[in-house]
């Protein structure tokens, strides 16, 4: 049986249908869960931010414009809510001794070329990044978002966006490196 | 002259693979790239890197969400179903209460004639006591017009007028109605 398209499932959701808002759940539960876990780091409360982002979410179809993909539009509210849960459980995110400057030496390229059956190794590791460089790495690359939009959502400025990432990527390298040594 | 090759940075891969920097600084870059196979092999490496973080699987999940999700909004909505009824009893108090004084608003002013009254007698009753008991310090505390001033404000002159009823029944609605946003976290205070 084919899938009733997100707009008719939320259409009746906004008319009350809750369980046309299940199938909605159904649909986008790993997209939301995911973009919570890799801002927070932890199943238990990725689980409850991707739990209360459907619900606000729900709240909020009214705001939804339907001419655009549902998709983007809640893996938003999910970063929001879990960059939020992130300052609540620890107010000082950009961890000083964390920030340690970049090192000069070029990274070897052949130790750093990633096969696709890697990728499971790059999430991991990406998992036991520092948070702040974490958190930079995600919203570049998995809510594809511009420095300028990062640096709103952070509330950081864009020169320090740039480098917090830059050297994410760098200790992602690294750690990558020192992996396959 | 030997022109000696710059290797491109770590800093300025990134940058490239961005796709940020301006036409001219990009043209330089690829230009480099073109002439050194070191830097380009090094600029593959990150790429894949790239590719890699933009791919990164979803998550797993220990449990479904959706049974959770629609027991909270299901809990949610008879949370503010219970709000609203007691917002509507309070409304419905405080005008129920405005018509009760309206109606009633000559026994009031009575009341308030009769208080001063009262008052009035207490007051030439602990006087003559006071001079019985010749405790001047008492005498020279309790005067007689600070008594008056009393009474004349319990006169409640003002609310004999409709306006005034109505404009404190507002108030007072308005009041009950902010406290309850603050005391009961009513929808709407607090957007996402």
């Amino acid at each position: 049986m084919p899938q009733e398209p997100d707009r008719i499932l939320l259409r009746r959701a906004m008319d009350g249908d809750v369980q046309a808002y299940g199938d909605i759940v159904d649909r986008y539960q790993r997209l939301v869960y995911t973009a919570a876990f890799r801002i927070l780091a932890n199943h238990d409360d990725a689980q409850d931010a991707a739990q209360e982002t459907f619900v606000r979410a729900y709240h909020s179809l009214d705001r939804f414009d339907h001419k655009r993909p549902f998709g983007p539009w809640i893996r938003r509210i999910a970063m929001n809510l879990s960059l939020n849960m992130l300052r609540q459980r620890r107010p000082e995110m950009q961890l000083e001794e964390e920030r340690a400057a970049p090192q000069s030496q070029a990274l070897d390229p052949e130790t750093l070329a990633i096969r696709s059956e890697q990728r499971d190794f790059v999430k991991e590791l990406l998992m036991r990044l520092p948070e702040h460089y974490r958190v930079a790495i995600v919203l570049r690359h998995y809510n594809e978002m511009s420095y300028a939009e990062m640096a709103e959502v952070l509330d950081e400025p864009m020169s320090t966006v740039k480098s917090n990432l830059f050297r994410a990527r760098r200790k992602l390298a690294e750690m990558m490196v020192s992996h396959e040594a | 002259m030997k022109h000696e090759h710059q290797h491109v940075t770590d800093d300025e891969i990134q940058l490239h693979l961005d796709g940020l920097g301006d036409p001219a600084w990009r043209e330089e870059i690829e230009a480099r790239l073109m002439t050194c196979a070191a830097c380009a092999r090094r600029v593959e490496a990150w790429r894949a890197m790239f590719t890699a973080l933009d791919a990164l699987p979803q998550e797993a999940m220990a449990q479904a969400l959706r049974d959770d999700v629609l027991t909270q909004l299901a809990a949610r909505k008879e949370e503010a179903h219970h709000v609203y009824r007691v917002l509507v009893g309070q409304a419905l108090l405080v005008v129920a209460l405005t018509v009760y004084m309206w109606l009633n608003r000559s026994i009031l002013l009575l009341s308030s004639a009769r208080l001063a009254a009262q008052l009035t007698a207490a007051l030439a009753d602990l006087e003559v006591r006071a001079r019985a008991f010749t405790v001047p310090s008492l005498l020279d505390r309790i005067t007689l017009p600070d008594f008056a001033y009393v009474v004349e404000a319990l006169q409640l002159e003002p609310f004999a007028s409709l306006s005034t009823w109505i404009t404190v029944a507002i108030l007072a609605g308005a009041m009950l109605i902010v406290i309850n946003r603050r005391l009961l976290n009513l929808p709407g205070a607090e957007r996402s």
